[in-house]
């Protein structure tokens, strides 16, 4: 945020503006609000942190130094102060509690709506009956896990680890014992089940966006009131969009609440007609730009060196290869005549599916219908290949390193990549998701490029050749607060200390806030573009089925090289960590 | 008039088609012997399949906390 402001004021600087009419553009008022919840989102999560957090963190990575050192494997010790480790959440204190509360979505539901909004104490109590005799077998499993896990590793530990037999007993123990604490982990969420009550906290969320954007308009537009009375209709679809994703089926089958807010859009819209009065709250591109800078947030450039060398390769060489391949062949050969319609698909099936849609359709200044066809296309891919890719790779009896490469390369959204590579197994799951966030970092560089070339090459087609000056006023300046707040968040998170990083930052101001109120703002932004998109438009741009061909196309070519990739990488260059893994 | 009513009935035909999918199609796509295994795993697992980002899915958080603390370990 620090760096978007700076250079915005450098835009002062060399355009001559004066500071008023750095508040005169969609563009900048994303980059000041996106910037302000960031910046009250460190303030809140820095000035009240989980209780002796530095104390803890130094106490607990003493534990794990002391048992790495004592112990040639993982011992029950090691994972307890793993799992105290894991457990200091920015989001777990107070403020990151009312924080949650308030950016909080719908809950699940099966059959009746009213249960994602309201459980009183009776209903709580009357789930947690019906959950009590498999919580206390599940306590009851994981004692006895840990009892014979217990047993296993002194009878190691009494042969100085020096036994291999004894050594290896003593693991196969551990991880019994982790298997059956993940089983009771999940049973006793479900199992503790309380009462609560979220309508007043969503329509206090409600005012706080309504109140944030309703000053976006009166500066932009001269007028709120008008404002303040369509964001009540708007924010009403958003919570309906929400609510419908969070029904049972629907989430087992990824379908999420952008294909909602889009679908129940669209339904209006061509059928009774959007309100006229509705028309001041369609801010579609404030929401998403607003949305981007706090995605930028997000994208920490320090995790990715952290987290896989081999992974880095499958997914930072295929992706931009794939990207650039489908865009070539959108246009050479298939003769897409929209290149933002061929850039978004090609950013979307290559990179990480709506996210990467959302950022490069923001970045290239592609029409609404283009973006809503990209995610379309990404949202149904996304449900088929998450179940059929892991019966796929079952059925060919694929290694799990190699199946979950392969998915987490080529499976858009991070939700179904968790999905199949968990059902393939944990080490898939550890591979597929390592893949998937790599990947998902790259949206930063790959918006950025993606406005550069637009700006500097597709906007000049038919002109005479362009001065930087002009490009620079081409390019869309909301992503300088999207690459600035990325840049900052890297840079604090690279100097924290590792254990106060992953509790403030990624636990704390990204996982307990930012990226709830960035949910929130592309669902805003979805509900606006299904409001003011006629069927007769999107139509026109499927024309011929090309959409959907470059988008099989793609992803085939994708499958492919990800496959061929994930093999050289975790099998031939980096065989000895694939061992480990 | 005619128009109005015409919309409002595509209105609710809309709404008809959507409850039809999510109370009819996709349990019976759920149910399918191909999907079930899959679908059955999703919801032990509690696993929000609509997750767009990596932030979005607190498996992830898990996932890289363990891959730092196990290079660590190594």
């Amino acid at each position: 945020m620090v760096c978007g402001s700076l250079l915005l004021f450098l835009q002062l600087q060399t355009e001559g503006m004066s500071i008023k009419q750095l508040f005169q553009k969609e563009d900048h008022w994303a980059i000041w609000l996106g910037s302000g919840i960031l910046l009250v989102a460190i303030l809140l999560f820095f000035s009240a942190p989980p209780k002796d957090l530095y104390k803890q963190h130094r106490q607990l990575d003493d534990q794990l130094a002391a048992q790495t050192t004592e112990v040639p494997f993982k011992s029950i010790a090691w994972y307890e102060a793993y799992d105290s480790q894991q457990k200091i959440k920015g989001s777990s204190s107070n403020i990151g509690k009312f924080l949650g509360k308030l950016t909080s979505k719908p809950g699940s539901w099966q059959y009746n709506p009213i249960t994602a909004f309201f459980q009183s104490d009776q209903e709580a109590e009357l789930k947690r009956g019906a959950l009590k005799e498999k919580f206390e077998a599940a306590k009851r499993s994981v004692a006895t896990e840990h009892l014979a896990a217990e047993e296993l590793e002194k009878a190691a530990r009494d042969q100085n680890f020096q036994n291999e037999k004894l050594n290896q007993s003593a693991v196969i123990a551990i991880e019994n014992w982790r298997a059956q604490k993940k089983v009771y982990a999940k049973v006793a969420k479900k199992y503790n089940a309380k009462a609560y009550h979220k309508t007043a906290w969503l329509l206090a969320w409600g005012l706080i966006l309504a109140l944030l954007f309703g000053l976006a308009a009166l500066v932009l537009d001269g007028k709120a009131t008008p404002f303040f009375k369509a964001f009540a209709y708007v924010f009403a679809f958003a919570l309906l969009a929400y609510l419908l994703a969070a029904q049972a089926n629907m989430k087992a089958l990824g379908v999420g609440y952008a294909a909602w807010a889009i679908l129940l859009g669209l339904l209006i819209s061509n059928t009774i007609g959007t309100p006229e009065w509705v028309k001041p709250a369609l801010k579609t591109e404030l929401y998403i730009k607003t949305g981007l800078v706090l995605l930028g947030a997000e994208i920490l450039f320090g995790k990715v060196l952290s987290i896989g060398l081999p992974g880095i390769f499958v997914a930072w060489v295929v992706t931009p290869i794939v990207l650039v391949s489908t865009f070539w062949f959108g246009q050479k050969v298939l003769k897409i005549s929209s290149k933002t319609l061929n850039m978004t698909i090609s950013a979307d099936m290559s990179v990480c599916g709506v996210s990467a849609a959302v950022a490069t359709a923001a970045a290239c200044n592609a029409k609404k219908e283009e973006l809503t066809l990209a995610i379309g296309l990404s949202m149904i891919f996304t449900s088929v290949m998450m179940i059929v890719m892991p019966l796929f790779i079952n059925w060919m009896g694929m290694p799990e390193v190699l199946g979950g490469a392969w998915m987490g390369g080529t499976i858009d959204a991070t939700g179904a990549v968790v999905a199949a590579g968990a059902f393939l197994g944990d080490t898939a799951l550890n591979v597929a998701a390592t893949i998937k966030m790599i990947q998902n970092i790259l949206i930063g560089i790959v918006a950025f490029g993606v406005a550069i070339y637009f700006a500097s090459k597709v906007e000049q087609s038919g002109q005479t050749k362009i001065g930087w000056a002009e490009i620079w006023k081409r390019f869309p300046k909301f992503i300088l607060g999207f690459i600035g707040a990325s840049i900052f968040m890297s840079i604090l998170y690279a100097f924290l200390d590792g254990g106060v990083a992953y509790s403030l930052i990624d636990q704390g101001v990204i996982r307990g806030f930012s990226k709830n109120v960035r949910g929130w703002l592309f669902c805003l932004a979805f509900v606006s573009i299904g409001l003011s998109t006629n069927f007769a438009i999107l139509r026109k741009h499927f024309t011929g089925g090309k959409p959907l061909v470059l988008y099989l196309c793609g992803q085939a070519f994708n499958l492919g090289l990800t496959l061929l990739m994930a093999y050289i990488m975790f099998y031939l260059v980096f065989s000895n960590i694939t061992t480990n893994l | 008039m005619n128009n109005r009513r015409h919309a409002w009935l595509k209105l609710i035909a809309g709404v008809g088609i959507f409850a039809v999918f999510i109370f009819g199609i996709a349990p019976a796509i759920s149910n399918s012997d191909a999907v079930r295994p899959m679908i059955n795993f999703i919801q032990e697992q509690d696993v929000d399949t609509g997750a767009l980002f990596y932030t979005e899915s607190p498996t992830t958080g898990e996932v890289e906390f363990y891959i730092k603390k196990n290079q660590t370990k190594q």
